[in-house]
């Protein structure tokens, strides 16, 4: 037994069992909610998975050996290399999402204080801290996967079906099981102090989690003032070399 | 004609030709080195090659979008698949080293004072600091490379000349062209203030080249008191998970 089974399982559980009873996942499992609203999460989501690699290369950065090296520099290959171009290339063709379109989506609200939160404590923190603000995001999603999944009676091939299905895959049940042990490894010899900042920080990620489905993707909320915004920075121009 | 041709290339060349003057260097070339020398060597730069990883990193997480975060992608999985990779897989073969001899090596006074200014930058500076505090260790290779290459007599198996033959492969030339478009890029648009900045980190880490080569690597020097350092901490416990 350890950190994970002891102390984030539960915070899991209970995450989840509060996303279950929400109406965008109700929806998602009859096939009723509208396909804009599940373009917006694929393009929030893309964006946010940007923001999530670089916080798995700031932990890559605190790294003081080769073995620790080897283990982040997975992490961040399986990011860039496995999960932004599953959103950029398979979302993009069964969306009618282009790649301009995802990349020049302004960050909302909700998303933008989640991975602001991220990327903060992995500045601030140590790996443990980084390791622990980035787990909501694969260990909520890995539950929430097998959940949704078991109860779906959606027919194979449906887009929301095969969304759910990708969560309880091969190799993302991997990465999740790695995660585990990462975490449980990390904390071995904490003090219940230096825990209980751990357990605040899983905390406040796995409510930025559940305010995603609660509020941002089902009303589709952006920012009070959106209009305040510019055009998009990448959209002006094109970095190249 | 861009920053790399205007105002480097007179920096790299004077650096170039310092170094190839060095006796160590000039032991590289004739294959004249002692082997221990050439292992401390192999174990300093394998403890060097992780920090500049680690920048790499840093930078990482500051890029702003996805054509920016593809390009670091590229530089950082260069460094660690390929420079780092080979240290392993090549190098501790060739020079009888293991991987714990080398994992379990005190980093030397100047190629910590090298790795700290590389770092530090990077913390402190901007995405084109960055770069350039970087790029000294990737450039001055190259030109020293196309410089010695044609004057090594070496047989064609002789561990030295394979050595200096890496920094004209294809591998490297492209990796450096691709940086050398990277500056030039960045630099593009500062004022004369911030130019002045960045060569003079440019110059900084072209003086750190320059004092391991004619000093740390010759002498094997480590550190005045080297007495009071505690067994390396990668000696004591593996990290596994």
């Amino acid at each position: 037994m350890g950190f994970y089974e002891e102390r984030l399982l539960p915070r899991i559980t209970t995450t989840v069992t509060a996303e279950m009873e929400l109406p965008y996942m109700k929806e998602m499992l009859e096939g009723t909610l509208p396909l804009e609203n599940f373009r917006f999460q694929c393009r929030q989501n893309y964006n946010y998975l940007i923001e999530y690699g670089k916080a798995w290369a700031i932990g890559f950065a605190k790294c003081s050996e080769y073995n620790e090296m080897a283990i982040w520099y997975e992490f961040v290959k399986e990011t860039i290399e496995h999960e932004i171009p599953f959103y950029k290339e398979y979302w993009q063709d069964r969306l009618g999402v282009s790649f301009e379109e995802m990349e020049t989506t302004i960050m909302a609200n909700v998303k933008r204080s989640y991975t602001s939160h991220e990327l903060a404590r992995s500045w601030e923190g140590d790996l443990a801290e980084q390791v622990t603000a980035l787990l909501p995001c694969d260990l909520v999603y890995w539950q929430m996967g097998q959940r949704l999944t078991s109860l779906c009676t959606l027919p194979e091939g449906h887009l929301y079906r095969d969304w759910m299905s990708f969560y309880t895959k091969g190799w993302f049940v991997e990465v999740c099981e790695k995660l585990i042990r990462l975490i449980n490894k990390l904390t071995e010899h904490k003090t219940p102090r230096e825990l209980a900042k751990l357990e605040e920080v899983f905390a406040i990620g796995c409510n930025y989690e559940y305010l995603s489905w609660r509020d941002m993707y089902y009303k589709m909320e952006t920012w009070p003032l959106d209009e305040l915004f510019p055009e998009k920075f990448n959209k002006i121009e094109k970095f190249r070399i | 004609m861009g920053f790399h041709e205007q105002r480097l290339m007179p920096i790299i060349n004077r650096t170039v030709d310092s170094l190839c003057n060095t006796p160590h260097m000039q032991d590289i070339l004739h294959g004249t080195m002692s082997k221990e020398i050439f292992q401390f060597q192999l174990k300093q730069n394998f403890n060097y090659l992780k920090d500049f990883c680690r920048c790499w990193a840093v930078g990482l997480a500051r890029c702003s979008d996805y054509d920016e975060l593809s390009l670091w992608y590229k530089l950082f999985k260069g460094t660690f698949e390929i420079e780092i990779g080979e240290s392993i897989r090549y190098w501790c073969q060739q020079a009888d080293l293991s991987f714990d001899e080398m994992e379990n090596t005190t980093m030397a006074q100047m190629k910590r004072s090298y790795t700290s200014h590389e770092l530090a930058s990077s913390f402190e500076g901007d995405q084109t600091i960055q770069v350039l505090v970087l790029f000294p260790c990737t450039i001055l290779y190259l030109y020293m490379g196309l410089k010695l290459v044609p004057q090594c007599t070496l047989p064609e198996d002789n561990m030295y000349r394979h050595w200096l033959e890496f920094y004209v492969g294809d591998w490297y030339t492209a990796h450096c062209q691709n940086m050398i478009r990277l500056v030039n890029k960045l630099t593009e648009n500062k004022t004369e203030r911030e130019l002045s900045r960045i060569l003079e980190i440019f110059a900084v880490s072209c003086n750190y080249e320059y004092l391991q080569w004619t000093t740390m690597y010759q002498n094997a020097e480590t550190w005045p008191l080297d007495d009071i350092f505690p067994p390396k901490f990668t000696t004591l416990e593996q990290f596994k998970i």
